[in-house]
């Protein structure tokens, strides 16, 4: 148990893990700015829909906010909207292409701290998921590969053991997720009747197709219910058993596209599906980050060494 | 294998961020007053590093679904009704996050008002402002295939008066 152990913490991990998921937060929070810029003022100016004295009045975070930027550096309101979100999209952009991949994580999850703050009364899931993912940018060295920093040789005295630290953080948090939300789900009525995948269905704020016809069909819903409680609470333990590794990745990523297509949360369903190729595509599909051909291509542009297998690096 | 002091305390860092979250995952702030020091600096910590997130999402169950409609009233006399859709569909999504907090009572005057007030930013003619919600009820599947079907249901108005935003008209509860 304890070498297990050992192996599963310091043995090492093919390090592209990290890139993938550098790259693929920050091209999603770019993306996530991309939707929300026509409506920007609305969710996070003075005087959007909550305007910034009602939400710094009702704001127990002691996180920054924009209000805060605005008495600290004597400047505008609106400047201050405008000044972090520009450092917000310049923090992303250096974050993608691994450029100062920590100064630009740091700043990338400060600056969205600021705006979450905020905004935190409009903000939902997909917020949470951002949040906790800057902030692994932020912290680790998700610059080691893909990116601009590596090929300067900024990450080079990176030991493995970190690497591998870094990707079971990524991997085990999201465990926790999985299993926490599937047992609060387990606790109410409507997840074992499948209720609750017929209430989602048929709720005007998600509707996208008419679903009447599930009435008629219960089993179906009840079965989706059912099947969602299985692979959430069983998450931590399938994902990491080789026989059934393959099944839930995929199954995980289609209840998010249920979610997606389904209820409207197109961005909240990416970005987890997204979490999930990152932190564990590699282990479900050995050589997924680092055989394929446009990671071979892209190794060849940034210089990436192939990963030593099993063995430390340093 | 040799680990430099550096990096245990690194593996350290990184065991008491994921017992934080397994912590607060479980609901760890519900357990009792976060009044002391220590339970403050966790909060505080939990915060800024993403770790104090519960994540009951559509968790126990999913609830009746709270919607706002806006009555403007112009001042030659004619109303206009008006759904506050934004710009893309991720408004929505945002949007129905704040209508949560319209069905806590205490928070109810402050959030109404907010709303109100942006909505009278985009129709600088209008004079008063109705702000109603109402709540989809959603039949059972046993219900459905009786002939019951997805209803609105009113429950609360609050009207404002252009360059006063004060509550003119308020209607409680009309479960």
């Amino acid at each position: 148990m304890i070498s297990r152990l050992r192996s599963y913490f310091f043995d090492a991990v093919p390090v592209e893990t990290l890139g993938v998921f550098r790259i693929g937060i920050a091209g999603f929070a770019i993306i996530q700015l991309a939707f929300l810029s026509p409506d920007w003022l609305l969710f996070f100016g003075p005087e959007g829909l909550i305007p910034w004295d009602v939400s710094e009045v009702l704001s127990t975070t002691h996180t920054p906010s924009l209000k805060d930027v605005t008495s600290l550096f004597f400047i505008s309101p609106y400047t201050s909207v405008y000044l972090v979100t520009i450092l917000y999209v310049f923090s992303l952009a250096g974050l993608l292409i691994g450029f100062w991949s920590r100064t630009m994580g740091i700043l990338a999850w400060l600056t969205h701290i600021t705006l979450n703050t905020t905004g935190h009364f409009s903000a939902y899931g997909v917020e949470t998921f951002t949040h906790i993912s800057l902030f692994y940018c932020a912290v680790l060295p998700v610059g080691a590969s893909l990116s601009l920093d590596h090929r300067r040789g900024k990450y080079n005295h990176v030991s493995s053991y970190l690497i591998t630290l870094s990707v079971r953080m990524l991997q085990l948090h999201l465990c926790i997720v999985y299993f926490s939300t599937g047992l609060e789900k387990a606790m109410g009525e409507q997840w074992w009747n499948g209720e609750a995948i017929w209430m989602a269905l048929q709720q005007d704020q998600f509707r996208q197709i008419d679903t009447g016809w599930l009435a008629r069909v219960p089993w179906l819903p009840q079965l989706l219910g059912l099947g969602t409680l299985l692979f959430e609470i069983a998450y931590p333990f399938a994902i990491h058993w080789s026989r059934t590794k393959k099944i839930w990745l995929c199954g995980i990523a289609g209840m998010h596209v249920f979610i997606a297509t389904f209820m409207g949360l197109y961005l909240f369903g990416g970005l987890m599906i997204l979490l999930n190729i990152a932190a564990f595509g590699e282990h479900v599909f050995p050589g997924i980050f680092s055989q394929n051909r446009l990671m071979t291509s892209l190794r060849a542009r940034l210089r990436v060494p192939t990963p030593l297998p099993d063995t430390y690096r340093d | 294998m040799l680990i430099p002091f550096r990096h245990k305390i690194l593996y350290g860092l990184a065991l008491i961020h994921l017992v934080m979250v397994m912590l607060f995952a479980s609901h760890f702030a519900e357990w009792g007053p976060m009044h002391n020091p220590v339970s403050r600096s966790f909060s505080t910590v939990g915060y800024y590093t993403g770790s104090n997130n519960i994540f009951s999402f559509f968790a126990p169950g999913l609830s009746d679904q709270p919607y706002v409609i806006y009555t403007i009233r112009y001042a030659d006399g004619h109303e206009e009704v008006f759904d506050f859709t934004g710009n893309s569909p991720e408004f929505t999504n945002r949007i129905n996050n704040i209508y949560g907090y319209l069905t806590i009572e205490e928070g109810r005057q402050v959030f109404s008002a907010s709303l109100a007030q942006a909505v009278m930013r985009q129709h600088e003619d209008a004079q008063k402002i109705r702000v109603a919600m109402v709540i989809q009820v959603i039949p059972s599947m046993t219900e459905y295939q009786e002939g019951q079907r997805s209803r609105w249901r009113f429950w609360f108005h609050q009207d404002f008066q252009k360059d006063s935003l004060v509550t003119v008209n308020q209607q409680p509860l009309g479960k």
